[in-house]
């Protein structure tokens, strides 16, 4: 499953001063026209090939999600998205509970992910490939066995831990650190466009109605007892 | 409620004893101590929805003050349009919900009292869907439903205060230290975070309101999912997990929730193509390059 990588807010910056690197970057740049200036701030980090002007940490996971393609130079071969199981799982011929049982993954299984539908995730696993259910999986290191040699998702995040200096400056920066939340200065201006911005209801039903989307009734859950 | 009772019972021990006959001064100490109490009581429980809006939109222009809008207003008008068709879904569909997307790349999404949501352009980019964005929407929908952030707001000031803005009438313009006072308090809150079953809270409403707005119910969850893939050094999530329970955390709980309760909602759209053809604009950056000629 790479989805990811068609949503086009995922795109390249056209310009090196612009973009995902995000306002902190923009604003350094701003002051010395200079983009190697925040190398500092990223963690000094180029040799890898990665483009140089993505934070290495994100570069890190874009490309573990198959996003290599939007950064020039990176690693060529883009492992699929892994996932590993936390109980013992079904494996299944459909994604629907009561279709063909093909296996029983154990806990901490090893799954490629290919897709989701609804509460089921399509996966491939040694040689098997079926349905399994999507909260079975954790997509999070946490998960995985821990052994060396491991060349999955967890050896770019250790190379992305490395490669991060652990210091961010966010003194007169815009951004949403805590810093800045905390000495914040309204904008009305900006409060007053988002006001534009808004639905009315009856648009919202026309928008509903346009992708098909239904109205249904259902009580909201009740917190788990617990022990559960 | 306690200091209500406390002074009440000061009033009453020191004025019996000096006048002991007196009952008239016994009834106004009486009247005072049942005021205070009704004050307090009142500072509680309401904050009137006018009020809440006010005060909901003094944090969400502070909020704006910290992140800029995302200068792109098809991506705008699309969120506002899911999220308001999510609010429909709700006791509280008539508040003038108002949903921004802030151009930050920052992964994170706020509620504010009143009917503000905002979601990041960051947050936004990691997603796959429509019934992804939806989920996320309706988790911060059901804040502003229960209202966590104005109790976690009361919570926090001293009680005179929200006493203060409880009382005082909508005025046009004009000094209301009160109300600046809270709105600098509520702000606050965005770095703190909230009660973490508040959290718990609004991800079991998420789910539902989103099934109900006919969505694929399982979109925030596989929001939740892709997030906990991430590597937890990255800068744009610290803010998130500063502020919110591990992923991990949440993800076990709707595992434990969800299982029995959606199956008849599993063949409900998740509109990936909508929410893919409405970010089509978004990447580009103009709006940054805009911004900064303004």
């Amino acid at each position: 499953m790479k989805p990811t990588q068609n949503n086009p807010l995922n795109k390249p910056p056209p310009h090196p001063c612009r973009g995902w690197v995000g306002e902190g970057v923009e604003t350094l740049s701003l002051l010395s026209s200079t983009p190697i200036l925040t190398f500092p701030l990223q963690g000094g980090r180029n040799k890898s090939g990665f483009n140089e002007l993505f934070r290495p940490t994100m570069a890190a996971w874009l490309c573990a999600m198959g996003l290599c393609a939007s950064a020039p130079g990176a690693l060529a071969a883009q492992p699929a998205e892994t996932a590993y199981t936390v109980r013992a799982t079904d494996l299944k011929a459909k994604p629907f509970s009561d279709a063909a049982t093909l296996s029983t993954l154990p806990e901490r299984s090893r799954v490629e992910v290919l897709g989701r539908q609804a509460s089921w995730m399509q996966i491939k696993t040694d040689g098997a490939s079926g349905w399994v259910k999507m909260l079975s999986l954790r997509f999070s290191s946490e998960g995985a066995p821990r052994k060396p040699g491991d060349t999955g998702l967890g050896t770019l995040f250790n190379v992305a831990a490395t490669g991060k200096s652990g210091s961010t400056v966010t003194t007169g920066v815009r951004g949403l650190s805590e810093e800045n939340l905390k000495t914040a200065r309204p904008d009305p201006e900006a409060l007053r466009a988002m006001q534009n911005y808004a639905a009315s209801a009856e648009n919202a039903v026309g928008f509903a109605k346009a992708g098909r989307l239904e109205k249904r009734s259902k009580d909201y859950l009740p917190p788990p007892r617990k022990g559960e | 409620m306690r200091s209500a009772i406390f002074l009440f019972a000061l009033f009453f021990g020191m004025a019996a004893p000096i006048a002991a006959f007196d009952f008239s001064d016994l009834g106004k100490a009486l009247e005072t101590a049942q005021k205070v109490q009704q004050k307090v009581k009142q500072a509680t429980e309401d904050i009137s929805e006018p009020r809440e809006i006010e005060l909901g939109g003094g944090i969400a222009g502070n909020l704006l003050g910290a992140a800029p809008l995302l200068d792109d207003r098809r991506v705008q008008r699309y969120v506002n349009h899911v999220g308001r068709w999510l609010a429909l879904q709700t006791e509280r569909p008539d508040l003038p919900w108002q949903f921004g997307v802030l151009d930050d790349n920052d992964i994170n999404a706020f509620a504010v009292p009143g009917g503000y949501v905002f979601i990041t352009r960051g947050l936004l980019a990691s997603m796959k869907s429509e019934a992804e964005l939806a989920g996320v929407l309706a988790h911060e929908i059901s804040h502003v439903l229960r209202k966590h952030h104005l109790q976690a707001i009361k919570k926090g000031a001293r009680a005179g205060l929200v006493a203060e803005l409880a009382d005082k009438a909508l005025q046009q313009g004009g000094a209301d230290p009160a109300l600046n006072k809270l709105v600098s308090a509520g702000t606050e809150i965005y770095a703190r975070g909230l009660d973490k079953n508040d959290e718990f809270e609004a991800d079991r409403m998420g789910v539902v309101i989103a099934a109900r707005g006919g969505y694929d119910p399982y979109g925030l969850p596989a929001v939740l999912q892709t997030l906990h893939g991430m590597n937890p050094q990255d800068s744009s999530l610290a803010l998130l997990f500063k502020t919110h329970p591990a992923l991990g955390e949440r993800l076990d709980l709707l595992d434990n929730l969800m299982p029995g309760q959606f199956d008849d909602f599993e063949a409900q759209p998740s509109l990936a193509p909508r929410f893919m053809q409405a970010m089509g604009k978004a990447g580009n950056n103009e709006g940054a390059a805009r911004r900064k000629t303004r």
